[in-house]
């Protein structure tokens, strides 16, 4: 019953809120790299590493590390949209 | 399965069967038109072979002066300067035709670095044009545009409902397995979920701007809204002296850099309405909003600043308005972002044509049909991009109006015989039921 659980949650929940996260994280990453290359390392990396994040969370479906990776990156979109 | 996810599940159904073809056309249009610069580019380079001569500073006076003798009549004039260095230089202008009396634009090469005319085109007869009004409108004038933008809602209502019945269709299949030898059905319909959730916040931003872009003009006339940057010098001279004026084209455009460093000057339109004015249009690097919005408007006397605007520092409704073209063609992130855009601009189609599929196989036994679902789907695709290159060849060979007639007599042709058929249909089926009751009441 609790695996069943477990399964819902990072299969129906998790997984597609990351995808959802990796598709804007995917095309953040390239407009940052258009537009500001490597002069914005610090959102680059950033960035980067949230992208890697999130790809790791979906194909290992670890829950923590789903969880971790979203707000991840959710805290650096925040970040990013409030100093641009 | 519970009645909401009932409720979702029909909706997400008839709303992608009804509208799965106008979505498959968009998808594969819209994979096309995000590149429509690049192949108009390519088009230039080696169809017309137009391109400037290495030089400093730009140098079209004469040209421009030639084109204006060639085309007394021409109006609403304006030059776009070459993003790259050996681009060539262009300029656009609209005539009336003196025997039909149609608006006809035209969009002129110019060496910039010589200052000489290479050659030019009908814009309409343009295949960048075609590939932006197929898209844009379906290339049907009335309200094509408006039925692109239903296209968008369409998408949008099957991207949510199909959001909201995953889980209940996944059950206990992981993500991204695809369960095997169970037949075209199972697999197309494993794709389908895969692909719909993988894509689902890129297609969502296609419906919503989509929608908004189909369906804007209708909008702001019913809301009474007004465009942000409708910026109208007032007019100070005649008409025909405003046109005749000698502009310093390398002055403004130092004035240009002077007063807004971060423009990267595109398009230059001199003013013909006598307000003695030059309107710059630029875009700003990293911006993520449409093309030419950022503006300069210089007095032709003194060349004086009269206007700025700079989105950056407009207020949000302004940038959320000037946002949704770059976003809907994905024009801010280069060609890689591009090339992201056409695969997952791809996806809606593959979704509408696997759904189709699915729908087919499962209602295979209940309804007689004469050919497979896989001949079914092929017919309709193939009819479909022959329809689209048909089109094409008109409009680049007998030209844009012939074009847009035809598919305005096919879509909305189309639509008519669809909802007299859907009648039909319906009252075929009413009858018979009534008579199945009549016969089991005899029996009785």
């Amino acid at each position: 019953m609790q695996k069943m659980k477990n399964f819902r949650t990072v299969e129906h929940y998790l997984v597609p809120f990351g995808l959802a996260l990796l598709n804007i994280c995917v095309v953040h990453l390239i407009w940052i790299g258009s537009a500001r290359g490597l002069s914005d390392l610090k959102t680059v990396s950033a960035v980067s590493l949230a992208l890697l994040l999130l790809s790791s969370g979906i194909i290992f479906k670890r829950k923590f590390l789903l969880l971790l990776s979203c707000l991840f990156y959710l805290a650096a979109l925040l970040i990013s949209l409030i100093r641009h | 399965m519970a009645k909401n996810q009932r409720v979702l599940w029909r909706i997400h159904h008839w709303a992608g069967l009804y509208t799965g073809i106008l979505i498959g056309v968009l998808s594969l249009t819209g994979a096309l038109a995000v590149f429509i610069p690049e192949i108009d580019l390519l088009i230039q380079k080696h169809y017309y072979a137009a391109s400037s001569t290495p030089a400093s500073g730009l140098h079209f006076r004469e040209s421009l002066q030639q084109i204006r003798e060639e085309y007394p009549g021409c109006y609403a004039l304006y030059i776009n300067l070459p993003d790259g260095p050996e681009e060539a230089l262009g300029v656009n202008f609209l005539v009336n035709n003196p025997e039909t009396g149609d608006r006809e634009r035209y969009y002129y090469f110019i060496d910039a670095g010589r200052d000489r005319i290479l050659g030019g085109r009908e814009h309409e007869s343009s295949l960048a044009n075609y590939l932006r009004q197929m898209h844009v409108r379906l290339y049907e004038r009335t309200w094509g545009r408006q039925l692109v933008g239903i296209g968008g809602l369409a998408l949008l209502t099957v991207a949510v409902t199909g959001l909201l019945i995953y889980g209940k269709f996944m059950k206990r299949q992981a993500y991204p397995v695809l369960r095997k030898g169970r037949g075209l059905r199972i697999l197309l319909a494993d794709w389908h979920k895969i692909l719909g959730i993988s894509a689902l916040v890129f297609n969502l931003v296609i419906a919503v701007t989509g929608a908004w872009l189909g369906l804007q003009p209708r909008i702001m006339q019913w809301l009474d809204m007004q465009a942000p940057n409708t910026f109208q010098p007032p007019r100070i001279i005649p008409s025909e002296t405003d046109k005749q004026m000698e502009i310093d084209w390398d002055r403004a455009l130092q004035v240009t850099a002077w007063e807004f460093p971060d423009l990267r000057p595109r398009v230059l339109r001199p003013s013909e309405d006598g307000s003695g004015t030059i309107s710059i249009y630029g875009n700003v690097k990293g911006g993520i909003y449409e093309r030419y919005i950022n503006q300069v408007v210089l007095s032709k006397k003194d060349l004086k600043l009269l206007y700025k605007y700079d989105v950056r520092g407009k207020p949000f409704g302004h940038q959320l308005y000037f946002v949704q073209e770059a976003l809907h063609f994905g024009d801010f992130g280069g060609l890689a972002l591009k090339a992201l855009y056409g695969v997952l601009g791809l996806t809606s189609g593959f979704l509408s044509i696997s759904g189709f599929v699915v729908f087919l196989y499962r209602t295979d036994k209940r309804k007689e049909r004469k050919s497979r679902p896989l001949k079914i789907i092929f017919i309709y695709s193939a009819g479909i991009v022959l329809l689209l290159a048909v089109i094409a060849l008109i409009s680049l060979l007998a030209g844009y109006a012939p074009a847009t007639r035809i598919m305005g007599w096919i879509i909305n042709g189309g639509l008519v015989c669809l909802v007299v058929f859907a009648i039909v249909n319906g009252i075929r089926k009413k009858l018979k039921q009534r008579q199945q009751t009549k016969m089991v009441n005899v029996k009785c």
